[in-house]
């Protein structure tokens, strides 16, 4: 039973494992021991990934929209149509009238490839991935307080952590190796702090648990820098060397006062200066949030970034930030500058010496302003804008918090690229071009921590099917570039060229080991395993000033609790892939056994005043609308708080009514419903 | 049981002579790091089978209990369908599997073969079966944090199972014939008829074993219980 390396392509955390090989099929998978990242470990999405390729469900042929219904058709039909639809609509309406958008989960080389095509042969920056339908703030302030977009040290080296802060995010359920990493050095003795609206595994065994009110974080890491800053606990000699803007942040810091940040977090201030003082004296603490699904304020990831500055926990083992990419690539299309305003290697589309750079790799003029962002262009801000998308992977319909049906309504002309016939592709695709999965290619991802990976071919592909990369490179020709890569390997041949921490990075360097995490340069070809460890290697980092923002409670007697809609732990339940995979789709669905019919979830303090069970119908008032649904009483949600899963989106419809461009939080009360 | 002696450099011999009879043998490798595998002896990568290597963390039992496997056809004909089992008999020898690994079998062959239902698929792959069992006597390689078998007996030397057991003993190698299988390959040359100061020699060398795991794996449970129930105890002891 032949067996290869590989890299498991579900989440960030970018697993090392061996598929086994049966005639051509996978028919199973297992751990590398020696992957530095997962060690051994595996989660349940790595033992049973490799089943989403087998499904009987995926597409073999393309299929173009006729009299309305989706119809098979040669390959040579569907990229005639294709090129000569794009040409149409650019002919027509000029190249801004184009974008194309990628799910988090494409390759470095497809995603390398769309933002290419999309710039240099159609004449847009209107690219962008499926995440930046919620944010960028993580990107833009990285790149502004740090100057690298990305996590700064290696998953491997939360062993030697003796502080770990974790931010809002249930790491045992959504990046589960990492979450085994987290527990396994809080046994070996580190100091484990979790800050969170919600009660979730990693909360049960922290040391200390900061269960913090909805949308509060600039507060609660405003007062935990006053205490550092009172209490004499910063790193002066690294703030000194290496940080600007210290004398602003340190002005304004003083506004704040701990016992006011406690009750605006709603945490006892001892908590929150216990906290403070645990991080600021670790010899290395690490602190890591997820930088991807959760809408998270601009600020609250400066305050973040402040307090990682302010104790000087960079540049050193065990310490740093770790700004958690969920996708499995979200950190490479990211890093390939599938980003509207940033072109790969993220400089700004509007650095002249930047484009000419590109101008002269691909010898062709660029764009000069920036494109239209995902959010725009499926939530409709600009209405016929845009009339053809392309979406890589990508599946909105299923995936995004908001109603992307009227934008869907203005476009003439879509392209959808999967494995699977996506809701988004039967509902509104004109032409549908199936390719290859897990398993059928050789492409690279880079995960979150920054570490550039191949994943292998080991079965044969349906005949005819290819690599996306290589329809991108077909329609290329077909439209008139010149365009010559007859390999993944070719591709990352001309990345090297384009992102400058790419530049050591070559198929045969990272196959000699368990990938390169960038910057790998031509001189550093081995890579960096935790960034800034030379002073005099970067510019010094920034401080921020973070505006004081104390909101007054919004609920009332009225409307007693807060509703919170979110993915949190649910987010993988609406996957695509998820749906095509027999044992993942029966473990993610193990919970709607109970719930039929989905559910609400509150906390056992709530519901017991309100005489509320668990299975019991309830009905959810905002000052807008109501919703029925079965409440799941669970101490996993936050007192005060009532949260609807994103996937609930009818409901979540329901109860705001009106206000469907709802605040952040909405107050709301529940009734029992009775029947 | 019969023992021999062969020399250490001669071992890969056995996997050859296992070929000449006929099997496919399966056997121990290095993969990348501290990655080790299973996989099956070819001309191409026998020489770089391994006798102490870190435990593999996909265990052969899917040579003997294959997670799939074809087990019926069905076949239309004149409007009716036909089924009719398919079975895989192959002859397949693993060489350099575990103590803890054969005690594993042990319980696959409980359950499938030892009760009133008997699986005749598992049967099937189990009829021509030829285990050799290498004893873990590296404590650096063979024995890592997560061994366990000194606490429910089944090791580091497996007492029953095998076709054929293997134990280093520096120059040379043991071999212990569990089945009448293991001992018709005592007729090559390459065996011969070990002396007292071997045994001593491996006496000694298990004692030293038994110290060698990890102090967070030693409870010795199985090995009291059997004492226990067998009457071992001294009566003072009591």
């Amino acid at each position: 039973m032949p067996h290869k390396l590989t890299t498991c392509t579900f989440c960030g955390v970018g697993c090392g494992l061996y598929l086994e090989t049966a005639g051509n099929q996978v028919i199973g998978a297992y751990p590398s021991v020696s992957h530095p990242t997962n060690a051994g470990r595996i989660c349940l999405r790595g033992w049973h990934g490799h089943e989403i390729a087998s499904s009987p469900d995926r597409l073999k042929t393309p299929l173009i929209r006729k009299n309305g219904t989706l119809q098979e058709v040669d390959w040579d039909e569907a990229f005639q149509l294709v090129a000569r639809r794009l040409g149409e609509v650019r002919e027509r309406y000029g190249p801004e009238a184009l974008a194309f958008l990628n799910s988090p989960r494409c390759s470095n080389e497809e995603a390398f490839l769309l933002q290419k095509f999309a710039r240099a042969v159609i004449g847009t920056n209107n690219v962008h991935h499926g995440t930046g339908v919620y944010c960028n703030n993580s990107i833009n302030v990285l790149l502004d307080m740090l100057g690298v977009a990305a996590s700064t040290n290696s998953v491997s080296e939360l062993a030697e952590s003796e502080v770990i802060l974790v931010d809002g995010v249930d790491l045992t359920r959504r990046m589960p190796t990492i979450g085994g990493a987290v527990l396994r050095a809080k046994l070996k003795g580190a100091k484990l702090i979790v800050v969170g609206t919600r009660r979730h595994r990693l909360a049960e065994n922290a040391d200390l648990f900061l269960q913090i009110r909805p949308n509060t974080e600039s507060m609660l890491y405003g007062g935990i820098a006053k205490v550092i800053v009172d209490r004499g606990l910063l790193d002066a000699a690294f703030i000194k060397t290496r940080c600007e803007n210290y004398a602003a942040f340190l002005q304004h810091i003083h506004q704040y006062d701990l016992l006011e940040s406690a009750e605006a977090c709603d945490v006892p201030g001892a908590l929150i200066e216990e906290a403070a003082i645990s991080y600021a004296q670790a010899k290395s603490a690490a602190l890591l949030y997820s930088s991807s699904m959760q809408e998270r304020s601009k600020e609250s990831i400066q305050a973040v970034v402040n307090m990682v500055l302010l104790t000087g926990n960079l540049g050193k083992p065990g310490a740093g930030l770790f700004a958690l990419t969920e996708q499995n690539n979200l950190q490479g299309v990211c890093d390939m500058g599938m980003l509207p305003d940033r072109l790969p290697g993220y400089r700004p589309v509007t650095d002249v010496s930047a484009r000419a750079a590109l101008e002269h790799l691909w010898r062709t003029k660029l764009p000069v302003g920036p494109g239209i962002g995902s959010r725009s262009i499926l939530a409709n801000l600009q209405p016929g804008k845009v009339k053809a998308l392309w979406l890589c992977r990508y599946d909105p319909l299923s995936t995004s918090l908001f109603d992307v049906a009227d934008a869907f309504g203005q476009f003439e002309f879509t392209v959808v690229q999967h494995i699977f016939l996506t809701e988004t592709a039967r509902r509104h695709a004109n032409v549908v071009l199936p390719t290859t999965a897990y398993g059928e290619e050789c492409v690279s991802f880079t995960n979150t921590e920054r570490r550039i990976q191949l994943v292998v071919q080991v079965v044969e592909p349906f005949p005819g099917l290819t690599p996306a990369w290589e329809q991108l490179t077909r329609l290329a020709r077909i439209m008139g570039a010149n365009w010559k890569y007859a390999s993944a390997a070719d591709v990352m041949e001309e990345i090297r060229e384009a992102v400058p921490f790419y530049n050591g990075v070559t198929y045969e360097n990272l196959a000699r080991e368990y990938g390169r995490q960038w910057p790998c340069t031509n001189d550093h070809r081995l890579g960096t395993r935790f960034l800034y460890a030379e002073p005099n290697n970067h510019k010094a980092f920034k401080f921020a000033v973070v505006a004081k923002h104390v909101s007054g409670l919004p609920v009332s007697q009225k409307f007693p609790l807060m509703l919170v809609c979110g993915n949190s732990l649910y987010y993988w339940n609406q996957n695509v892939l998820v749906r095509h995979s027999e044992t993942l789709r029966r473990e993610y669905s193990i919970l709607f056994t109970d719930y039929p019919q989905g559910f609400i979830e509150i906390n056992p303090d709530d519901a017991q005043p309100l005489n509320i069970c668990d299975g019991d119908r309830i009905r959810v008032y905002s000052e807008t609308g109501s919703g029925i649904s079965t409440a799941r009483v669970t101490v996993e949600v936050r007192k005060g708080t009532v949260f609807v899963p994103y996937f609930e989106r009818q409901l979540e419809h329901q109860i705001l009514g009106a206000a469907r461009d709802r605040a952040a939080l909405v107050p709301v009360r529940v009734e029992k419903e009775v029947a | 049981m019969k023992a021999r002696i062969l020399q250490r450099g001669d071992v890969l011999k056995i996997v050859d002579l296992l070929r000449l009879e006929g099997y496919e043998v399966i056997a121990p490798f290095c993969g990348r790091g501290r990655d080790t595998y299973f996989d099956t002896v070819t001309d191409q990568n026998r020489d770089q089978v391994q006798l102490h290597l870190p435990n593999p963390y996909y265990p052969p039992k899917r040579f003997v209990f294959p997670p799939i496997e074809r087990m019926m056809m069905f076949q239309r004909s004149d409007g009716e369908i036909r089924i009719e089992a398919t079975y895989q008999q192959p002859k397949r020898a693993i060489f350099g599997i575990r103590s803890c690994d054969l005690a594993g079998i042990y319980h696959l062959d409980r359950f499938y073969l030892g009760r009133e239902f008997r699986d005749v698929y598992y049967e099937n792959h189990r009829k021509n079966l030829f285990l050799a069992n290498v004893v873990c006597t590296d404590p650096n390689l063979d024995i890592g944090e997560e061994c366990f078998c000194v606490c429910t007996d089944t090791g580091p030397a497996a007492r029953e199972l095998f076709d054929l057991q293997l134990m280093d003993l520096g120059n040379e190698v043991m071999a212990v014939a569990g089945t009448p299988a293991g001992e018709m390959l005592f007729s090559d040359s390459i065996f011969r008829i070990g002396t007292a100061e071997h045994i001593t020699k491996r006496r000694q060398l298990l004692d030293r074993l038994r110290k060698s795991f990890k102090k967070n794996t030693t409870s010795w449970f199985s090995a009291t219980v059997r004492y226990v129930s067998q009457g071992e105890i001294l009566e003072k002891t009591w």
